[in-house]
């Protein structure tokens, strides 16, 4: 009969052989798929400035989450051990994200010049779609 | 026409306390996501509040006795201990959720960081829990968080596809998601749903305002007729997410994202009743999960309690609450995300639930403490069915957040 505490060992040790199926290109993937989001919340909000229905402090909060978001996809796409294939994904990855940070930045600091340019949400959108691109694997 | 005022003014809070961040931010992340996939675990979670906050009010008015008192009594001091101990934390941890989720609201109207916010949302739900009376902190809030009603009019609004959006009703796995990840949000959704403080808050509220059998109607039609309408504020909120960020791939991780639908659809107006609706939900669930703490010590511990009592007359239960929201303020001052608090707040409330409803179900049907007021057999067969989705939700939440990292 299993006793209480191998059925704990062996539930546990399911779960974190389940966790570890994750490949380092679904994680690549899993990775510029937030940093796309995180850029496309900012373009979106961005458009939504210029139109006059959003407020400045509401899309300097945006920008604030999304830069998180960014820096924190960076971070974890740099972390990652890859090889070969994955190696050549993460690449791209992190330069889509390095380009989506740029653009963001220069968006930020147009927004505490007091208006964000035509040209600055071009840049966000088309950073976005980089990024999406990168998702695939 | 005094009692039907009452009765509108009781509906109408119940609507508008029912969301708060967990619903918030749980909602638009799901609505982002998944689309309407999951509305069916919010249908699901209101059913199953309204049933047992229901039969918690009713032992209230019956008995005049609050949740936890009869918890200890029922389930001997040992027993109580572990049940107190499980509800204070996932309590303790929704307290934070709410104190962050008011300085995130602050930060959306002023731009300004919520680390500066916390200490003084902290300090603004200690002094509102000293000094004001139950019963206008509940209306107060309550009503302000019918402003979160612009969700329901930004759908309309935003004139979706309707053709598109409903068969999205239908419970399904989406393509871009994978099983374990749907179901890790239907735990935390169904866990939003049904949070336990809700039903502390609720039961020692009836002893606040001194419910008594002729109350049961009143409360019947607050729970009934508040509680969905509430949830389906929550569903809007998803609705909007839905229509708005999910063609865009903006997978919701602040409260900024949550706004955008609403800013797209009425712009800068409809903003500002979000805020408002947002600030006063939040920081009334703020209120409410604080009180929790205070009133689950206090009864467990047979301390004299509530807020019909002048502080000196319950020091105990007020320090509980003064520490509990310290304890809250500094977790959040080391600079953990708000939203990720709120994220496993929720997903730690559906792991407890079955310790705070199987006791709510046992009591409720005590002849002893409830007399002719006992559960009928249709209530017991709803009850059952829920404490059997409450268990499988309770003993899967754990190994789905593992293996999902969190809901990544």
């Amino acid at each position: 009969m299993t006793s209480w505490p191998k059925l704990a060992v062996v539930v546990v040790g399911v779960v974190l052989a389940l966790t570890a199926c994750s490949s380092p290109a679904d994680q690549v993937a899993q990775f510029a798929k937030q940093a796309a989001a995180a850029e496309q919340s900012a373009a979106l909000g961005t458009e939504l400035l210029r139109t006059g229905k959003a407020l400045q402090p509401e899309i300097s909060t945006l920008f604030q989450d999304s830069m998180k978001e960014l820096n924190s996809s960076e971070q974890s796409l740099a972390q990652l051990q890859t090889t070969g294939h994955a190696a050549a994904l993460q690449h791209t990855a992190l330069t889509a994200v390095r380009r989506a940070t740029d653009a963001l930045l220069v968006a930020q600091r147009e927004l505490e010049a007091g208006a964000v340019s035509a040209h600055a949400t071009e840049q966000l959108r088309k950073a976005a779609e980089a990024l999406k691109k990168a998702e695939a694997p | 026409m005094k009692k039907l005022l009452a009765l509108a003014l009781g509906i109408l809070t119940a609507i508008g306390g029912f969301v708060d961040i967990g619903d918030l931010v749980t909602s638009a992340v799901v609505g982002s996501r998944f689309g309407l996939t999951l509305v069916w675990v919010t249908v699901l979670g209101v059913v199953g509040i309204s049933l047992y906050a229901n039969m918690a009010g009713r032992v209230a008015a019956v008995s005049g006795r609050a949740t936890f008192e009869i918890i200890r009594e029922r389930l001997g001091a040992r027993a109580g201990l572990a049940n107190l101990a499980a509800s204070f934390l996932v309590n303790l941890m929704t307290v934070t959720a709410e104190i962050g989720g008011i300085a995130l609201v602050f930060q959306l109207v002023t731009g300004i960081s919520p680390m500066l916010w916390i200490p003084l949302a902290g300090f603004g739900v200690w002094v509102v829990v000293w000094r004001a009376k139950f019963s206008a902190l509940e209306n107060a809030t309550g009503l302000l968080g019918l402003g979160l009603m612009v969700f329901a009019v930004a759908v309309f609004l935003l004139q979706p596809d309707w053709g598109h959006l409903a068969p999205q009703l239908i419970p399904r796995i989406p393509a871009t998601e994978d099983g374990s990840t749907y179901w890790y949000y239907a735990i935390a959704l169904f866990g939003a749903a049904m949070t336990p403080y809700e039903v502390f808050f609720f039961s020692s509220g009836g002893i606040e305002e001194k419910w008594s059998v002729k109350s049961l109607g009143e409360m019947k039609a607050n729970v009934l007729v508040g509680f969905p309408l509430g949830g389906l504020l929550s569903i809007s909120i998803a609705v909007c997410a839905a229509v708005v960020l999910l063609p865009q791939a903006i997978a919701v991780t602040s409260l900024s994202q949550v706004v955008l639908p609403v800013i797209q659809a009425g712009g800068t107006l409809a903003f500002a009743f979000a805020v408002v609706g947002m600030a006063a939900a939040v920081f009334g669930a703020a209120l409410e999960s604080t009180l929790s703490s205070g009133y689950t010590i206090a009864q467990y511990f047979g301390w004299s309690w509530g807020k019909f009592r002048r502080p000196a007359q319950a020091a105990r239960f007020h320090l509980v609450m003064l520490i509990g929201l310290i304890i809250a303020v500094l977790v959040l001052l080391t600079g953990v995300d708000p939203v990720a608090v709120t994220e496993f707040s929720v997903v730690f409330s559906a792991i407890a639930l079955p310790l705070t409803y199987i006791p709510i179900l046992i009591v409720s049907n005590d002849k002893q403490y409830m007399g002719e007021f006992r559960n009928g057999m249709l209530t017991n067969a709803l009850s059952l069915i829920f404490l059997a989705i409450i268990l499988v939700a309770s003993i899967a939440a754990i190994p789905l957040m593992v293996i999902t990292g969190a809901g990544q």
